[in-house]
């Protein structure tokens, strides 16, 4: 649940973005230009517009009102005094409720339950027009039939490459079984691994070092609601033992606690890496993935769905508010390239070209990299075999170059990772022997070096 | 805006910045504290005003 707050009185919008806060991801501004820009840049659910912003005869929040129904969001209007004319108009312009700030702070937590309990579910026609674009229909299909299985309190596991959308998928799948609840979304490479079980489960003050208070964690957050871990994989193995019985038995208990919490979500998992290769690495435990995998989606990448690459260009150039043309020759060009980094990389490139350019698309406006053409294995095979590479081969034999390359491959990853033994593995795609090897040849040419 | 109308605002904003009280941080203290007095001064001149007017 999405919702804007557009009061221009300071205290007024603190205090209604405090309470909103509790309901669903909260944006608040003070006018109608800020409105407005929001509203165009961002999607809202449901939106609470006072309708005298900075001047009581100006109604500003009337064009707001104009506006959010323009883009299919529910609003309720706040006024400072009741005008049974402005009222009137805010309700022929498709506000849905109205009070007056006299009733603030007594109805504001009514009007909010009373709205998420008649928030209609969407149709799958509508979130995929608004949220998802695919002509993908074996896709399509896919996603239907995973909010079917979401619907019998099936677990849905999301599976593809990186850049395909999973995250929007999974609030579709939430969007369409459980629109009352909340989405907590959460990529599990972002936490710390020291610090997921906390994130996960909560604590209780004093229960570690930095434990200053007590903390809901993810599971509690996500009661009555929808919990989508992004990264499956990367979750350590004492977790998933531990989230596979939180799953099973639906209770848990917080990190230093010693009473356990009921709790009732339903639960999405994404990965893009190879899962059986992780349960064959040992990173991913068998009764664990088969109690995630529910349902299995997979989907695609774009390269496998070209005829997804004009309709997300249009979805992308009709949500900004400047306009672009394509020129055929350019959407050949992006009809033929590998796009690696799917639907995320598409995006990056519209939303660059819209800042950077107006008017008609060139060839020339594109970036050089879609510029080379598809990508090609045999194109990655020439790379590794240079003339200097073939020379090393020469000199010092295969075996030699092949280390030298893990080695360089490994520095560059601690580099970036620093001491993160499952980030590192995961992304080089080596076992956890593997990397011990590595790190300590590391080790061993540091202390000779 | 008329008398009734400006005390309403008020007592609005003063009921509102209770509630923030009772829920904040300290940190937000403060300033709901300065809101409360303005809010306060402003009921405060307008019973003055009015009893001027009688």
């Amino acid at each position: 649940m999405r919702i804007l707050c557009v009061e221009d009185d300071l205290i007024l919008r603190k205090f209604i973005t405090k309470k909103c806060q509790q309901f669903g991801e909260t944006q608040a501004c003070r006018d109608l230009k800020a409105a407005l820009t929001i509203i165009e840049d961002h999607q809202f659910d449901f939106a609470l517009i006072d309708l005298n912003l900075n001047d009581e005869d100006k109604l500003d929040g009337l064009n707001v009102l104009k506006e959010c129904v323009k883009k299919n969001i529910k609003c309720a209007v706040l006024t400072g005094h009741e005008d049974k004319n402005i009222i009137e108009q805010a309700f022929k312009l498709g506000t849905q409720q109205y009070f007056t700030k006299v009733e603030l702070s007594e109805n504001i937590d009514f009007l909010l339950k009373s709205f998420l309990k008649n928030k209609k579910k969407p149709t799958t026609k509508t979130l995929f027009s608004q949220k998802y674009i695919t002509r993908h229909e074996p896709l399509i299909r896919s996603i239907e039939f995973a909010v079917e299985q979401s619907q019998l309190n099936k677990t849905i596991l999301l599976t593809g490459p990186t850049g395909v959308g999973k995250t929007t998928v999974a609030k579709i799948i939430h969007d369409m079984t459980n629109t009352n609840g909340p989405f907590i979304a959460k990529n599990l490479n972002e936490i710390n691994e020291n610090l997921i079980e906390s994130e996960l489960f909560g604590h209780i003050k004093g229960s570690f070092t930095g434990a200053t208070q007590d903390k809901d964690g993810l599971l509690k957050m996500a009661d009555g609601g929808t919990l989508f871990l992004d990264e499956i994989a990367s979750l350590p193995l004492s977790i998933q033992k531990k989230l596979l019985k939180v799953i099973e038995e639906k209770e848990f208990t917080p990190v230093g606690g010693t009473k356990p919490l009921k709790v009732d979500f339903q639960l999405i998992s994404a990965t893009c890496e190879d899962i059986e290769k992780n349960i064959e690495q040992g990173n991913l435990r068998v009764d664990f993935y088969f109690r995630i995998k529910g349902y299995e989606v997979t989907i695609p990448p774009l390269k496998e769905r070209i005829h997804d690459i004009v309709p997300l260009i249009d979805f992308f150039i009709a949500n900004s508010s400047k306009k672009i043309f394509l020129t055929n020759e350019v959407l050949n060009i992006l009809h033929e390239y590998s796009w690696p980094g799917n639907i995320r990389e598409l995006k990056n490139i519209i939303q660059s070209l819209i800042l950077t350019h107006s008017g008609a698309i060139q060839v020339s406006d594109l970036p050089q990299a879609l510029l080379k053409g598809p990508h090609s294995s045999s194109d990655e095979i020439e790379s590794f075999l240079s003339p200097k590479n073939l020379s090393y081969i020469k000199q010092h034999g295969l075996p030699d170059l092949i280390k030298k390359i893990e080695q360089e491959a490994f520095h560059h990853a601690q580099k970036e990772y620093g001491e993160r033994i499952n980030k590192i593995s995961r992304e080089l795609r080596i076992s956890k022997s593997v990397y011990y090897r590595l790190a300590s040849l590391s080790k061993d040419e540091t202390s000779h070096g | 805006m008329d008398k009734t109308h400006q005390i309403n605002n008020s007592l609005t904003k003063i009921k509102v910045i209770y509630d923030l009280l009772r829920n904040s941080d300290e940190e937000d203290n403060e300033e709901c504290i300065k809101h409360l007095e303005s809010e306060l001064e402003k009921i405060k001149s307008i019973f003055h005003s009015l009893r001027c007017n009688s």
